[in-house]
């Protein structure tokens, strides 16, 4: 072994990649070599720089970076219920937020697309807590004449449930997120059992009833563009949104699929879907 | 790496807590990566956010759990390619300069101001070298597993790995003595 071919292997001697014979020749090399020692100094050095670099950064914990929160869900009425228009409501909130690009980065309990600097100084939280409190207020505000101008579209009744605050465990999202996912991925494979199994009795009658309103094309694959934070409302019912394109029919837009979800003894189950535009 | 197999393996089976567990493991190596990829903590964040969703979604359809850092991480990768071409189509209205590494970010910046300047020199390379520099170091993965990842042949990652260390050390302002004169 030559000084260059040495300098050409240094690297995954260091990594310890190298089969044992060709490391022994590079440590003879080094052992007779000073200039390919130095090299392999600053090299080592390099190296465990490189590797210790990610512990210099400290992430905003994910739990932090909701996506969006649901703030209107429909009453939970004894029979057919129409959830309609409180999801239209909810999505017309949702453009109304993603419209207001400053505030959207600021409006944890409505609408949170940007995550908080976690680590930020006392102050800064402070006067950020007020920022979002003054525009939580408009926001409010705004909620509440979208809500007039919805019921004089289609002059129904619009019951506006506001989630409730409570924080919602990691895993409870996770989990949540996940039934919802699956949910999805059994809409793609067209397999009415899995979406059955991972649905409530009440939503197995309805899959029975109007199966072409839960499958989809199933040559097509998707992809999840977003999903909502996960809000609970006063029913316990965990609520979420999520954005979807396929590679068929939403291959150059997306559709929105809204989902509310019913904890049932240790599993979560999907208790209705509704596909939005 | 024991430890990570039953996590990885009780994630598979569903369990929320588990797949909480590596994630808290992975964060800062996938954050690191995808801000070094993006340029943008924030869009980094929201890479790091959308491939931990993916692979939760997608977990279930690993075949061997030894091999989940690998997985995960060309998930990663893939979601911070998407956020390229995604911004490549968008029309520019100026040169986004580079983000400071400790004001207004996704992040707190907890090292020492060395770390800051090596970050700052890699962010520098070109995107071949860096991405390499990438999966090699703050995700510890093998030069054959870059080499599947990226769809290059292993000499082409090792030659990369290379010369990125020969630029980041003269950036450095070091000697470089990884390349000998001819």
């Amino acid at each position: 072994m030559n000084c260059h071919d040495v300098r050409e292997t240094l690297e995954g001697y260091i990594a310890g990649d190298l089969a044992d014979r060709e490391a022994s020749e590079v440590a003879r090399h080094l052992d007779a070599c000073p200039a390919c020692a130095a090299a392999y100094e600053e090299t080592r050095l390099l190296v465990a720089e490189l590797k210790d670099l990610s512990g210099a950064f400290r992430p905003a914990p994910l739990d932090a970076t909701a996506f969006v929160s649901p703030v209107a869900s429909p009453e939970r009425r004894p029979r057919r219920r129409s959830w309609r228009p409180a999801w239209v409501l909810a999505a017309a909130v949702l453009l109304v937020v993603l419209a207001g690009a400053v505030a959207v980065a600021t409006v944890p309990s409505v609408a949170r697309t940007v995550p908080l600097p976690v680590g930020a100084q006392l102050n800064d939280l402070q006067r950020q807590n007020e920022l979002m409190l003054e525009q939580t207020r408009a926001m409010e505000e705004r909620v509440r004449t979208l809500e007039e101008r919805i019921k004089s579209l289609t002059g129904d009744d619009v019951d506006v449930v506001p989630t409730s605050e409570q924080e919602i465990p990691d895993e409870v999202t996770m989990a949540v997120q996940q039934v919802v996912i699956q949910f999805i991925k059994a809409q793609y494979a067209g397999d009415v059992e899995r979406l059955k199994e991972l649905s409530t009795p009440a939503l197995d009658a309805r899959i029975d009833e109007r199966p072409e309103d839960y499958l989809r094309d199933n040559a097509g694959t998707v992809s999840f563009a977003q999903m909502t934070d996960v809000g609970i409302d006063e029913n316990g019912l965990y609520l979420t949104f999520v954005r979807l394109s396929d590679t068929k029919v939403f291959s150059d837009s997306q559709y929105q699929e809204n989902f509310a979800v019913e904890k049932s003894g240790d599993r979560y189950l999907v208790e209705y879907m509704e596909t939005d535009a | 790496m024991d430890g990570e197999r039953q996590l990885v393996e009780a994630a598979r089976r569903g369990d929320a807590r588990a797949y909480a567990a590596l994630v808290r493991m992975h964060q800062r190596s996938l954050y690191c990566t995808a801000y070094s990829i993006l340029g943008s903590s924030w869009d980094a964040n929201d890479a790091v956010q959308d491939a931990l969703l993916q692979s939760w979604a997608r977990v279930d359809t690993l075949r061997d759990s030894a091999r989940f850092k690998p997985w995960l991480v060309r998930i990663l990768v893939n979601t911070c390619y998407d956020t390229l071409s995604t911004r490549r189509r968008l029309v520019p209205v100026g040169e986004a300069p580079l983000e400071d590494t400790r004001r207004s970010q996704a992040h707190e910046f907890v090292g020492t101001e060395a770390q800051l300047d090596l970050f700052r020199v890699v962010r520098e390379l070109d995107d071949d070298h860096r991405v390499v520099v990438a999966l090699r170091y703050f995700n510890d993965l093998k030069v054959d597993d870059i080499a599947t990842l990226l769809d290059i042949p292993a000499g082409t990652v090792k030659s990369r790995i290379n010369r990125a260390l020969a630029r980041l050390a003269q950036q450095l302002g070091r000697a470089t003595r990884l390349e000998v004169e001819s």
